[in-house]
């Protein structure tokens, strides 16, 4: 755990002061499904009409799971990596894999599936791999909603790609050059293909609201300065450039059309995920509904997380025409694995959660959250006003602490609209509380602030406010999105640039325990990817690496006077504004990720720090790159 | 070898023919008669060096221990021929020293060969046998190598000594005594990857890419009783492609992009590795051994081996599937694009369904009776006369029950036959017998 805990330390540290589940909710673990390849990943997860649990894993294979006597059943197989499934019947499921919309059936009655019945394959495929096909959800007429993954940097295309080959939409980090990549496509009950929504980068998860209104997530990348929830309107353009290939009128190269106009052109956030805080990778939406016996949120959404081990709450409301709000960490930690990816209501109504990784941050296997029926202490809604958020908990707050403007530290930025990877925190600025207001009952909270600013994101990590019984907040982390206000609304700003605040205290990188460690420079290791450079100045030895996406790492060679705890320094340079994570092995085995947050500057050398159990004589130590690039690395120390 | 050679170029893949073997061993042939003094001439001086280090990497750089001498030329070029004698090596490890992606190790390059063990290593497996899960280079292989008892003890040091100073390899030459003492002294028992590595362990830096591993149910997929349908991306196959194995080892890509089968073979087992396309992002391509005897043909894809077929990593591809015009089935006055519809299991092997405006075909595959190829049984709803384009191919012997399959690979269906027709592929000259 300590290890864990250093390693993780920039996400630790936001944790801990955020943390997390309510002793209300418990967490079990449901047995794993018996794959003969043996994955335990789970793609898609929903609920047979009798009652039976229905996974899917990257494998192809689908399974029930009889709750009552724990036994798993294998209902498919030979779905490629499917990532999403509803139940049409009990013999009879939609699944979303990579080719197709499949109609998946058991038509004997056997207990198994002998039908695959294309519903639509009307979508390229370049057979880049991170063309993923994500969760169909169904609406009340019967139409189907998918959403369909660009492809990545991290790889090309094929030799036979399935549909037109556009090459405007091949440049650029993530990709969309076959048809509807990075769209939302709607199946109408008809059987019609048709491109719904624009702009999506990773759009890992479909869902519904009570009223019918359909939302999607998308992923921190390219153009998408921290993750999102979209509220999904037909013919809509969401951000991510790439899709625009497809949407018809548009006219030449999607990533040589400037920002400018891309913004003009774009729909905002419902919520905006804070990176690094609140979420790193967003994934389905499902709403608190009927079926739920999950506490006194009902009609709020919940959305999982792949990075931590997190379901966040989000609550909505139309201001000026549109949906915003607000989102908080909900079920947090407390024996929930990371990877959240599917969800879905049991039959009593508590929450089954499915887990994957796919080589990203994750876990696999299947965890069920339970509500013990007692009301926790949580921020139940969050509602603009015109002059700060009213704030309505599900118990009387304590006066004294509710009303301290210090436990109010409220502050809004904006991401910013760029081709790059991620975004700064831009005009991060500390917004003033005025006063706080609390109704007679105890529960509603009205903050107001010295100013209000649209087109921002509100943040506030509530502080030590206790119920009038004393009992601590389950959850503090709020990110209002605040698009418009209730009245005069100012023009929509593009916020294709501005001023990158400075990376907050609590991600500044380890100090060096002890300088005076051995010193293995990175352009004398083993390189296999990054370039050597000399750019920016300041690095010891002649050089240092620089790490770009892909299949890159670098490995030395220490050796280790004795054997156990060492500690490890790397000093790296980061300018992008969001962190890149490295993978760290010791000896060929993971230990885990290093988060290299920045460093401010490419010019600007830290050190980050670890601590390794070695053994006696040589060890290797390896640093690989995940999905994207990596920081600069000059060298690493030893420390004995 | 040889399958292929001077065939249909189309279908002249680089594995398991040899164009580049004839040319390579002369190649080769002057490069060890330049080498030899060169080794010479180089390693006496570092005898005399103190300095460990630069020893060290002398003898890696040119190879054999001192003390031991100079591959002998004669030796090398009996060795060559051992090697690549009929039902030898060769057979298995190929000419190029390179093996069979996924479930023939290679040699050439071999880091079972490497090291102070590597020659003892290598006598040893030789002479008794190795079964079970080995990871060479990094690589994954499941299947057994039989002990070698063709060969006395001077041709298999001779056999030895040409894998370890040939394609590059650089190891010291094996002596015949060497071989005749192991043979003695080696227990009887065909040799477990564990039981190996404990007498003649790798040296530390060989270690993280090589030894055993345990296995996963694709390694162990041989002889299925039941057809096996993977959807996974296949080398030579637009995204959207199925595997399927059928009892009696026959194994076909059938593509959904296109609405086709696309290849069929049967040596070297059903794909392999997809463990790692599963519990990975995806991206893996599947690789399967050896060459198909029958690869329907397609204007559009040129003679590209698997290797190229498989890449993801391209700016553009080679064609996008809306240009593939060369649709099979030739229906009168049916112009529209086929469209997959799904597939049904029937006893656990795959109907395919394809519909081409308002006609549907049914296509489904299964092992001959005498297990040497496919039988694909269509069947086109309404009826109607049609033309089907199969591709002749000297591998292959195609055959149909609704008439003569002209040369050119035209076979033309009467509208009474189309209701249910089939053609049957057959592999010509079969090396070795598929056991059904």
């Amino acid at each position: 755990m300590k290890t864990l805990s250093l390693l993780l330390l920039v996400s630790l540290v936001s944790l801990l002061a955020e943390a997390g589940t309510a002793p209300q909710y418990s967490v079990s673990n449901i047995p794993d499904p018996p794959s003969k390849f043996s994955t335990k990943q789970i793609d898609g997860l929903t609920f047979l009409p009798d009652g039976r649990l229905v996974v899917c894993l990257p494998s192809g294979e689908i399974f029930f799971y009889e709750t009552e006597s724990q036994t798993w059943t294998l209902f498919a197989e030979g779905l490629h990596n499917p990532l999403g499934v509803i139940a049409l019947s009990n013999t009879e499921l939609v699944v979303a894999h990579r080719p197709e919309l499949t109609r998946v059936s058991d038509t004997d009655g056997d207990g198994k599936a002998d039908d695959y019945e294309v519903m639509t394959d009307q979508f390229g495929m370049s057979g880049n791999y991170h063309e993923f096909h994500f969760t169909p959800v169904r609406d009340e007429e019967g139409n189907y909603f998918f959403a369909l993954g660009t492809g990545s940097s991290g790889d090309g295309v094929r030799t036979i790609v399935r549909g037109e080959f556009d090459p405007r939409g091949r440049p650029g980090r993530m990709h969309a050059s076959t048809p509807l990549r990075g769209c939302i496509v709607k199946l109408t009950k008809d059987g019609e293909t048709i491109p719904w929504s624009y702009g999506h980068r990773t759009p890992n998860g479909l869902g519904f609201d009570l009223e019918g209104n359909l939302f999607v997530t998308d992923n921190q990348g390219d153009w998408v300065g921290s993750s999102k929830l979209f509220h999904v309107k037909k013919g809509r353009f969401y951000g991510h450039v790439a899709s625009l290939a497809w949407k018809e009128g548009f006219e030449g190269t999607p990533l040589d059309t400037p920002a400018e106009e891309l913004a003009r052109l774009r729909t905002r956030a419902c919520v905006v995920f804070p990176h690094g805080s609140m979420a790193n990778s967003p994934t389905q939406v499902l709403a608190i509904s009927e079926k739920a016996n999950f506490g006194p949120f009902k009609g709020q959404l919940l959305v999982g997380e792949m990075n931590k081990p997190r379901i966040m709450r989000v609550m909505l409301e139309e201001i000026g025409g549109e949906l915003q709000g607000a989102c908080i960490p909900f079920i947090d930690g407390g024996g929930l694995r990371t990877g959240a990816n599917r969800m879905d209501w049991g039959a009593d109504g508590s929450l089954y959660v499915g887990h994957t990784r796919h080589t990203w941050a994750g876990n696999e296997g299947i965890t069920r959250v339970e509500w013990n029926g007692e009301i926790p202490f949580e921020v139940q809604n969050v509602n603009l006003t015109s002059t700060g958020f009213r704030f309505t908990f599900t118990k009387p707050v304590d006066v004294g602490s509710a009303k301290d403007v210090k436990n109010w530290p409220f502050k809004r930025y904006y991401y910013r609209y760029h081709k790059s990877y991620g975004s700064p925190q831009m005009d991060l600025t500390p917004v003033a509380v005025e006063s706080v207001e609390i109704s007679e009952d105890g529960k509603v909270v009205e903050v107001h602030l010295e100013e209000l600013a649209a087109w921002h994101i509100h943040e506030v990590t509530i502080g030590k406010v206790t119920s009038r019984d004393g009992e601590a907040l389950g959850n503090r982390l709020v990110a209002y999105t605040l698009n418009r206000l209730l009245d005069n609304t100012p023009p929509e700003p593009l916020q294709v640039g501005g001023t990158p605040s400075k990376p907050k205290p609590s991600i500044k990188p380890v100090p060096v325990k002890n300088s005076r460690g051995t010193v293995y420079e990175a352009e004398t290791a083993k390189v296999k990817g990054p370039s050597l450079d000399t750019k920016y100045a300041g690095f010891s030895g002649t050089g240092y690496i620089d790490f770009g996406p892909g299949n890159q790492s670098v490995t030395w060679t220490v050796k280790a006077a004795k054997a156990g705890d060492h500690e490890i320094v790397i000093r790296y340079a980061l300018g992008d504004g969001a962190g890149r994570p490295l993978r760290l092995s010791v000896n060929d085995r993971e230990i885990g990720t290093l988060p290299f947050p920045s460093t401010g500057g490419w010019p600007d050398w830290k050190d980050l720090s670890s601590p390794v159990k070695l053994k006696a004589g040589e060890n290797t130590i390896r640093l690989e790159a995940l999905d994207r690039s990596g920081a600069n690395i000059d060298h690493l120390q030893l420390v004995e | 070898m040889g399958r292929g050679k001077g065939k249909d170029p189309e279908w002249q893949s680089r594995m398991g023919s040899c164009p580049f073997c004839a040319n390579a061993s002369e190649e080769m042939r002057r490069f060890l008669v330049l080498r030899n003094p060169l080794v010479r001439e180089r390693s006496y001086p570092l005898r005399t060096m103190k300095n460990r280090t630069i020893g060290l990497l002398g003898l890696f750089l040119f190879g054999g221990s001192p003390g031991q001498g100079a591959p002998d030329e004669d030796l090398l070029e009996q060795g060559k021929i051992l090697y690549n004698s009929a039902g030898s090596c060769v057979a298995c490890h190929m000419e190029d020293g390179k093996g069979q992606p996924g479930s023939i190790p290679p040699l050439a390059g071999s880091d079972w060969l490497k090291g102070d063990s590597g020659a003892q290593r290598t006598i040893a497996l030789t002479l008794r046998g190795l079964a079970g899960p080995i990871k060479v280079n990094g690589k994954r292989y499941y299947s057994a190598m039989p002990p070698q008892l063709l060969f006395d003890d001077k041709k298999m040091a001779a056999i030895i000594s040409y894998v370890n100073n040939t394609w590059g390899n650089k190891e010291r030459v094996v002596t015949e005594d060497e071989v005749a003492k192991a043979r003695a002294t080696l227990p009887q028992d065909v040799y477990t990857p564990d039981a190996i590595l404990k007498t003649f362990p790798f040296d530390k830096k060989y270690r993280g890419k090589n030894g055993t591993f345990e296995p996963t149910f694709d390694d162990l997929l041989t002889n299925v009783t039941e057809p096996i349908v993977y959807r996974t991306f296949m080398p030579g196959a637009s995204p959207a492609a199925f595997a399927v194995a059928l009892p009696g080892n026959q194994y076909f890509c059938w593509d959904a992009g296109e609405c086709r089968l696309r290849y069929v073979w049967t040596k070297g087992g059903f794909i392999r590795g997809n463990q790692v396309h599963w519990s990975s992002n995806g991206k893996p391509v599947a690789e399967f051994n050896g060459v198909p005897y029958y690869r329907a043909r397609s204007s559009l894809l040129k003679p590209e081996d698997y290797e190229v077929l498989a890449a993801t990593n391209r700016r553009e591809p080679f064609y996008d599937t809306t240009q593939a015009s060369d649709f099979p089935f030739e229906i009168k006055g049916v112009s529209e694009r086929p469209r997959f519809r799904g597939y049904r299991l029937v006893d656990g092997f795959p109907e395919f369904r394809i519909s081409v405006g308002e006609i549907e075909i049914r296509e489904s595959i299964r092992t001959t009776s005498d297990g040497l190829g496919v039988v694909r049984s269509f069947s086109v709803s309404p009826a109607t006369d049609l033309t089907l384009r199969l591709t002749p191919t000297d591998e292959a012997r195609i055959t149909s029950s609704a008439g003569r399959v002209s040369e050119d690979g035209t076979l033309r269906v009467a509208r009474a036959d189309s209701a249910a027709f089939e053609v049957t592929i057959v592999e010509k000259n079969p090396a070795t017998p598929a056991t059904p």
